[in-house]
């Protein structure tokens, strides 16, 4: 049984200064928008608030100066990244980009690679979306049929990346193809494609809620130059798998429905009965544990560990935590849900409600996470 | 954890698995006091820890009491931690056990192990403290889910403060409960690791596996919980013993928190470590029941996670829907 620890992880006082900052930032461009759409917060694309965000020095704060970043902590950034998503800005654009394929980019990819890529992403002008998922391989990640051929001085590829998110926005892909069908998890390869090449198709899924945040991207005879490989060929899935703690851990994983929250406390006022002061008394317990988990989560990544189980955890817990709020929130407050109700609680809670079952299913199933907290525990 | 804790941890963990066997356990709740158990653990300095050199003294008293719960160790130990930090120097003496309770101005005490325990810390549900001590003849036995041996008894009331001992009584039990939590979890696997069913141990089946996973979680969050509060503890600058006249609503917060995630994770824990156990886990020979009868127990003690819930609600909502974000959002 492999030992879990969450060590308490105190901020420093540097950080109320980037705090008061970004409070600032929110004040001045989110606190204006309609609260449905602060619900929908890393889901929601807006490449102009990116572009803001980006000139206010927020996005790449922990990269290197000269890829354009800010030199920052972990934890600088972590505060930075609450703050938007606790107030729902609209960071979805960027949020890939800034949370995974910069570090992916700067951990195994070319000087080249980076130079290019990099300083238009702290900009907030260049936007990255993951090609993993297929028509036929979701949690099953390993079987990947997307296929990169050697053609030329190059690579032909041709397959079907399936729930792109943002694909539509983005300008590049960072995509995991089958270089070899000799093994299954030795034959992947990871490549940086600009969406723009000649064979690319985009076709924007419409979700339950009637929007379109994810994609169908279909790859027909698309050649990639030789140096479009991200690190080495084969190596696909030893670099995807240690991706998985940055994507599983950060508050993102458990702040999603937040937005309901703070409606439901309007709603109820100031003086709630002692079944709502109990519910609400609850979550807010929950929140801040699991702030406290995904800080510690974060403070061990900053320190080069790979807390991939306590990732696990913290995203496992963080989805019953985001997927109840909706539940308790309708059992406080009996109204139908709508999305045109002059009363803001009404739209969030329409909103919160649709989005919900994802919340459990992006970025590794409820399953998939079980099965590696099992793992860890040593029952397979 | 730093290297000093982590000796006291490794410590106490040999001692106690060593020292509280199923024997001793099934002796003390038939009523024999394990006294030489009592002046081992005293003879270590562990109902010393607030008078010691340490600068983290909550810190300390966390892993004692962790290890209690862990342990199921059937002595006032944290009680007497406890005790320790609330009372002025001039009463405590580190060899006298000293129990915390729950009692009303007027009342009869649920007295624990009235032949060996004289004076304790009696805790009212308004918080404040009251020093007691027992007099008079031993009353009707009174006896918790941790069968430890309690009799009603009548009590002679000292100085009260108004302290609010009520919370440190209550992060106390939460420490004692994510011990007894990761023991529960330990055992579980343990156990699914080894029984086999259908031609494999059933720790193969994914529905057994899953149940384990919501179980491990729990069991981190409450830990997690259980060691914010206790390091807010030490960096608190509000003095507790003697009273706790100023409050210090952070320091608040977080032993609320960590009560009512100790107490969630201690009903989940126990339901899905029994039914993982199957029926052996039921009987009275198995080991299980001696952690899950103690979460039942410590989880209802010193306001149980309802209350301490709405006690939180109400002060979140007083404060109004713009400043949830800043209740929640601070650097420790």
């Amino acid at each position: 049984m492999q030992a879990l620890s969450f060590e308490p992880c105190e901020l420093g006082p540097e950080t109320d200064v980037l705090r008061a900052r970004i409070r600032a930032f929110i004040a001045e461009h989110v606190e204006g928008l309609p609260p449905e759409l602060r619900a929908q917060s890393w889901s929601a694309a807006d490449p102009e608030f990116s572009a803001k965000l980006g000139a206010a020095g927020f996005i790449g704060m922990t990269w290197p100066r000269h890829y354009g970043g800010h030199a920052m902590s972990a934890l600088e950034r972590y505060v930075v990244l609450e703050e938007l998503l606790a107030a729902g800005a609209p960071v979805g654009a960027h949020w890939i980009a800034d949370r995974q394929s910069g570090p992916l980019l700067m951990r195994f990819g070319t000087r080249a690679q980076c130079e290019r890529v990099l300083p238009p992403i702290t900009r907030g002008e260049l936007f990255c979306c993951i090609g993993m998922s297929e028509p036929d391989t979701g949690s099953d990640l390993a079987g990947v049929s997307a296929r990169a051929v050697r053609s030329g001085d190059g690579w032909c590829v041709n397959g079907t990346k399936l729930w792109t998110s943002g694909a539509q926005v983005s300008h590049y892909m960072i995509a995991l193809l089958r270089t070899s069908t000799e093994s299954k998890h030795g034959g992947l390869t990871q490549f940086l494609i600009d969406m723009k090449t000649p064979g690319i198709t985009v076709r924007p899924i419409r979700d339950l809620s009637g929007a379109a945040h994810f994609n169908e991207v279909v790859f027909e005879d698309v050649w990639l130059p030789a140096d479009a490989i991200i690190g080495k060929e084969g190596e696909g899935w030893n670099q995807v798998t240690a991706e998985l703690a940055y994507e599983r851990s950060g508050p993102e994983r458990f702040l999603s429905s937040f937005r309901l929250l703070v409606e439901l406390v309007r709603v109820l006022g100031q003086n709630p009965d002692a079944r709502a002061a109990v519910a609400i008394g609850r979550l807010a317990a929950h929140l801040i544990t699991l702030r406290r988990m995904s800080l510690a989560v974060a403070a061990k990544l900053a320190l080069g560990e790979d807390p991939a189980l306590e990732a696990a955890i913290v995203k496992d817990l963080g989805a019953v935590f985001e997927q109840e709020i909706p539940e308790i929130a309708a059992a406080l407050v009996p109204v139908e849900p709508s999305l045109d109700h002059p009363r803001a609680f009404e739209r969030v809670l329409a909103q919160v409600i649709m989005i919900a079952p994802s919340f459990s299913l992006r970025g590794g199933t409820r399953e998939i996470l079980r099965g590696i907290i099992a793992r860890g525990l040593g029952l397979r | 954890m730093q290297d000093d804790a982590t000796i006291l941890n490794d410590t106490l963990d040999r001692l106690l698995s060593a020292r509280v066997t199923p024997g001793l356990l099934r002796a003390a709740e038939e009523g024999t006091w394990p006294g030489a158990l009592w002046q081992e653990l005293v003879g270590l300095g562990l109902t010393e820890i607030f008078r010691g050199m340490s600068d983290r003294p909550w810190r300390d008293a966390a892993v004692v009491m962790r290890m209690a719960g862990r342990h199921a160790l059937p002595l006032p130990l944290p009680e007497t931690i406890l005790a320790s930090a609330l009372l002025p120097e001039e009463e405590f003496d580190p060899l006298e056990p000293i129990a915390i309770i729950a009692w009303e101005e007027g009342e009869e005490a649920a007295w624990p192990w009235p032949d060996q325990v004289r004076r304790a810390i009696g805790i009212s549900r308004d918080g404040t403290a009251h020093w007691l001590a027992r007099e008079g003849e031993i009353g009707a036995p009174a006896r918790s889910l941790t069968r430890e041996p309690r009799h009603a008894a009548r009590v002679k009331r000292g100085f009260s403060s108004g302290a609010d001992a009520r919370l440190l009584a209550a992060l106390m039990r939460a420490a004692q409960m994510a011990g007894a939590i990761e023991r529960v979890l330990a055992l579980t696997v343990e156990h699914a690791r080894t029984r086999v069913q259908f031609g494999k141990a059933i720790s193969a089946f994914q529905a057994v596996q899953h149940q384990l996973a919501v179980l491990a979680g729990n069991a981190a969050a409450a830990a997690a919980s259980v060691d914010a509060a206790f390091a807010r503890q030490d960096r608190s600058e509000m003095p507790v013993r003697g009273g706790m006249a100023v409050r210090d609503t952070m320091a608040e917060r977080d032993m609320m928190v960590a009560k009512i995630h100790a107490g969630e994770a201690a009903g989940l824990g126990a339901a899905i470590a029994h039914q993982l156990h199957g029926a052996i886990g039921f009987t009275d020979e198995h080991t299980l029941h001696f952690y899950t009868r103690r979460l039942w127990s410590w989880r209802a003690q010193f306001g149980n996670e309802s209350e301490w819930a709405r006690e939180l609600g109400r002060t979140i909502c007083a404060a109004g829907a713009d400043s949830l974000w800043l209740a929640i959002a601070t650097r420790d």
